[in-house]
């Protein structure tokens, strides 16, 4: 065996390029193991461990009696925890920037919440003796660089009242800084929040205060314990309940770390896959150029088993380099990766550890899938008959037309060498099969890739430019007045100017529910574009209401049913302003179904809304108009503009488009980096496997290339044979790959779905011509090596050695 | 000049057709030609000072051991080797000035080579591996048909390698070396894959077909029984000539039994 190793070893030098081709292979696909799962692993015990430090409850429910709802919550088993507080949407002023705000209060005492508490980063936590300070979330804090003792603004409904900056605060329910389930991307310059005591927070204008129960149940919170708690405080007057996993925040963290759970597995299949592939055939064409001597060593005596793990060695080999490379690779990678995400999330502690299972899990996964690759080809060698062996030369099979050739008969009068070309697909299947699954997989990395490039591309623009059509959304302190829309509309650079509405909302059918945002527009609203799944157009119907898609499903309704509007605003003690107990709310109609990509709203002219709350709700509001949809004029700065905008009187806030678009495309820009990663390794995975293949394609039909050479065939045109041959099993790889791929796109964009984004495959069919295209260059780059070994073919020595 | 190897019978009617109007063979000039592979200790000189003159249409047999040089001296008549030293012509050609592009066009258009183990395609037909190398002289299957009908294959046009027996398959490649009528046709050992009886048709069909166009043929063999067919014989050992000999009376094929 020493001399057989000696063997080996000068083998894989002399075929060094196959032999790293495959080695890379294996390196990239335990490595991505190793990254994705470990990062999945590490974001995953980041946020539980943040989660479970400040106790992140496990239900949240608006409406109701809070103490009630919370007091029902309570005497499930499971639950470790109950509290209660008001949240309240107020405009908040820091220096002359006026934003969203959203006070949450906290105990008064300044004792940690027992559900729902914030992490102190800098200063101190609530201090009774100072009833006007609060704690500012770190997005806001670092957005408007605001450090302890600053001083910030807060509309109590009359005045702006000063409130004082004791500490800045990690808060679990904002690690991501969403709005809402329907207002996931937000900017820290419109939208931010901050923490004070609960009795400054619940003497807020009642409209604008929500009243909530929450629960925490524990880190190993099961599913039933979770519904019997919502059961349980829904059956205590909640308007709505809010599981940890529908947190907005929570939602949309969970969304990247399912994704790397996901590339954890798919990953390593693809490029192990590859590897293993590409291992079978290397390995079966030195098997094949080595008959004789494999004949001749077991006419002399040497075992089965002595051959099997011999040639078995190799896919060891292989797999101990690249296994270890790559275990290491994923390993750094892995802390890397950690460190970034969660860095840029601003979480304070994280976990980015390397683990050792890991690291021997992606060991043993390369080592397995190497050494069953290397084993099946091993297993023929040892049971090759020692005297057909000795011959030398290898069956060539019956030879016969190629199956292009009899679906399409015309194909036979081409001229021979095309012929050649065109059999030389069938002449080994299995090597075909390995070349056309590395034109499959690598297809199906980069069209799913480039697909969601696409969606996302597409999505955006309709999200921004077909539906909202405003370019700006103007907040004044109190509802909109017929004055301040003409303030509004006399700014320059001012194209339009409508009034709207906003609240948030429980739609509910029967016992399902689900808490969104009703938005209301004038009759004929220009601001809004209307679609429904199908993608036609919809006019905002003057009777009735449209839902987003996915409550169809979720609350069970079709069109013309009756769904119950309740508005989730009201005084803390849930019986709102004046006498009324209970929230305003209201049976609507059913008029149709919106696909939008961001959130799952409901829509309303206001002259149907105010029918159908008229009374209740503007006592309850007010009145309805708290927002105006602005367009701009074509050419105007929308920068200075917006600033005009917040420079008004009564304005609170002003939310430009163009700035949510800017920060979209920003968040974006990490994901098509990883995107172009993903392509690029396409891109390898399809040279290896092609370049191996072609290599031992050479290899085998040496003597044939050789004898053609000698005959006078030109090496350009022997060339172009191959080339040919290798841009044929590239075609038709390209057929099923392209179909699998589009179809992995969408399965993967569905799995990004939910009422928070509406991901349906978009592709552009240029882009299937240009993954083809990518596909063949690629292609046509991995034989460069084989073409220039057909020039470089020993003419001589190869005939010589072909004679006696 | 040393006596020859085996005594020809007297012979009164050769039996071979006077060649016809066409391509004529080329004659064949090596001056102090050699050929070192390896350098230094490890040198090994496979051809030493040749000199050589092999005229139009002569039938030589070139005889040796393995090791003596035969192939080496085939493949640099064939252009698929060059020499290291000295000169070689061909016709008018000198190969050892020839860059690739060049003698890749001198093996297309002048050669033809026949070799002990076919290499033929095997995902072609008969008809379509020669066919293959009639297509790069311009020519197609009409030209492969009349091709394999001279070597006695006209029922066998569309069959696979795998269904043509050791000596169809030679005569298939004898068909493919001469379909571009080469002016040189070397043979390296092409009996030596296949037994008494088949090598022995095959030889006659080398043997009728160079003749009938005047081809100057260069026949490489162990086999020295071969060899008393040929007008001449060379013999070789340790990459020189240690014997030439002509024959007037060469034996015909049929004649020649191992």
């Amino acid at each position: 065996m020493r001399l057989l190793r000696r063997s080996m070893l000068r083998e894989v030098r002399a075929r060094w390029g196959p032999f790293l081709a495959v080695i890379v292979t294996v390196v990239l696909g335990v490595a991505l193991f190793g990254a994705s799962y470990d990062a999945f692993l590490n974001l995953t015990a980041s946020y539980e461990q943040l989660y479970a430090e400040t106790h992140f409850a496990d239900v949240t429910a608006v409406g109701g009696d809070p103490a009630s709802v919370a007091a029902a919550a309570a005497t499930v088993p499971d639950v470790q925890a109950t509290s209660t507080r008001s949240v309240a949407d107020v405009p908040i002023k820091v220096g002359d920037q006026q934003l969203l705000g959203r006070a949450i209060g906290l105990p008064d005492d300044g004792s940690p919440a027992p559900v729902n508490d914030v992490l102190v980063l800098d200063g101190t936590r609530l201090d009774p003796s100072v009833p006007n300070g609060v704690l500012v979330e770190q997005h806001m804090a670092n957005n408007f660089h605001l450090v302890p003792g600053d001083t910030i603004q807060i509309l109590d409904g009359i005045s702006w009242r000063d409130l004082k900056v004791l500490g800045t605060v990690f808060s679990p329910e904002y690690i991501w800084l969403a709005k809402s389930r329907q207002e996931v991307f937000v900017l820290p310059d419109d939208f931010g929040v901050l923490f004070a005591p609960e009795s400054l927070v619940a003497a807020l204008p009642a409209s604008s205060v929500q009243g909530q129960a929450m629960a925490y149940i524990g880190p190993d919170a099961s599913t039933s314990a979770t519904e019997a708690t919502a059961a349980a405080m829904q059956g205590a007057g909640a308007l709505d309940v809010m599981t940890k996993a529908e947190q907005p925040s929570n939602a949309a963290l969970q969304e990247d770390v399912s994704g790397f759970g996901e590339m954890s597995f798919a990953f390593p299949m693809m490029f192990l896959g590859a590897a293993a592939f590409a291992t079978f055939v290397l390995l079966g064409r030195m098997i094949a150029s080595q008959r004789g001597v494999i004949g001749t060593l077991r006419a002399n005596g040497m075992g089965r088993r002595t051959v099997t793990l011999h040639y078995t060695s190799y896919g060891v080999a292989v797999g101990v380099v690249g296994s270890v490379l790559g275990a290491l690779l994923g390993a750094l990678l892995a802390g890397v990766i950690s460190s970034i995400y969660t860095g840029e999330l601003g979480i304070p502690s994280r976990v980015t550890d390397v683990r050792a299972t890991t690291v021997l899990a992606g060991v043993a996964i390369g080592l397995l899938a190497s050494i069953a690759a290397a084993w099946v080809p091993a297993r023929r060698a040892a049971s090759m008959n020692p005297a057909q062996a000795m011959r030398g030369v290898a069956p060539t099979g019956a030879g016969g037309e190629s199956l292009l050739e009899r679906i399409v008969p015309p194909l036979r009068r081409l001229p021979v060498r095309w012929r050649v070309a065109l059999r030389g697909i069938g002449r080994n299947p299995r090597r075909s099969l390995a070349t056309m699954g590395g034109v499959v997989m690598a297809s199906i990395l980069i069209l799913a890739s480039w697909g969601m490039i696409d969606t996302v591309d597409i999505l955006m623009h309709r999200q921004f430019v077909d539906v909202a059509r405003q370019d700006a959304s103007v907040y004044p302190v109190a509802p909109v007045t017929q004055q301040e829309l003409a303030a509004i509309g006399a700014v320059s650079g001012v194209d339009a100017v409508e009034p709207g509405a906003e609240w948030p909302v429980s739609v509910a059918s029967g016992s399902d529910s689900y808490l969104t945002q009703l938005t209301a527009f004038q009759p004929g609203t220009t601001m809004h574009g209307f679609y429904d799944p199908s993608g036609n157009e919809l006019s905002l119907p003057a009777d009735g209401v449209l839902l987003g898609a996915a409550l169809q499903n979720r609350l069970q309704v079709e069109v013309g049913d009756n769904v119950t509007l309740s508005l989730a605003t009201g005084s803390a003690d849930g019986t709102g302003t004046g006498a009324s107990a209970g929230p305003v709310s209201a049976d609507v109609t059913v008029a149709g179904f919106v696909n939008e990509p961001l959130g799952t709203p409901v829509y309303a002219s206001m002259s149907y809304l105010s029918s159908v709350l008229s009374g209740g709700a503007s006592s309850a509001a007010g009145s309805f108009e708290n927002v105006a949809y602005v367009r701009y004029q074509s050419g105007a700065d929308a920068s200075t503009v917006a600033d005009a905008l917040r420079q008004l009187d009564g304005i609170a806030a002003v939310v430009n488009n163009q700035a949510l678009f800017d920060l979209m495309n920003q968040f974006l820009g990490l994901f098509y980096a990883f995107i172009g990663v993903m392509v690029v390794l396409g891109g390898i995975l399809a040279f290896a496997l092609i370049y191996n293949t072609l290599m031992a394609s050479i290899s085998e039909r040496a003597s044939e290339i050789a004898v053609l050479r000698t005959l006078g065939m030109p090496s350009a045109t022997v060339s172009r044979l191959i080339t040919g041959e290798n841009l044929l099993l590239t075609a038709i790889g390209l057929i099923p790959g392209l179909i699998i791929g589009y179809l992995v796109a969408a399965a993967f964009m569905s799995s990004f779905s939910s009422d928070m984004f509406q991901f349906t495959l978009d592709m552009r069919p240029t882009t299937l011509l240009l993954t083809a295209a990518a596909i063949v260059i690629t292609g046509l780059l991995s034989q460069i090596p084989a073409l220039r070994a057909v020039r470089r073919l020993e003419l001589g020595r190869i005939v010589r050695e072909r004679a006696t | 000049m040393t006596q020859p190897i085996v005594q020809q019978p007297p012979r009164s009617d050769s039996g071979i057709a006077p060649p016809p109007s066409g391509k004529d063979g080329a004659a064949i000039r090596f001056r102090d030609m050699t050929k070192t592979y390896g350098t230094g200790e490890i040198a090994v000189h496979a051809l030493r000072g040749i000199n050589l003159d092999i005229e139009a249409g002569q039938f030589v047999v070139v005889l040796g051991p393995s090791g003596s040089g035969k192939t080496t001296l085939m493949n640099i008549v064939g252009g698929i080797e060059s020499p290291t030293g000295g000169t070689i012509e061909v016709g008018d050609r000198d190969l050892a000035g020839l860059d690739d592009r060049q003698l890749t066009a001198y093996r297309r258009d002048d050669v033809g080579f026949v070799f002990q183990f076919f290499n033929l395609v095997p995902t072609l037909t008969a008809i379509e591996n020669v066919a293959l190398v009639a297509e790069l002289v311009g020519g197609g299957e009409d030209d492969a048909r009349a091709a394999l009908e001279s070597v006695g294959l006209s029922e066998r046009f569309d069959h696979f390698t795998s269904a043509l027996s050791g000596g169809e398959q030679q005569r298939v490649a004898i068909a493919r070396a001469l379909v571009k009528s080469p002016q040189v046709l070397l043979c390296d050992e092409p009996t030596g894959s296949l037994d008494a009886d088949v090598g022995r048709s095959v030889l006659g069909v080398i043997h009728r077909l160079a003749r009938a166009e005047g081809r100057t043929v260069v026949f490489a063999t162990h086999n020295s029984v071969i060899a008393t067919m040929a007008d001449r014989v060379l013999r070789l050992r340790s990459g020189e000539i240690v014997d030439d000999v002509l024959q007037p009376n060469p034996a015909r094929p049929e004649e020649v039994t191992w």
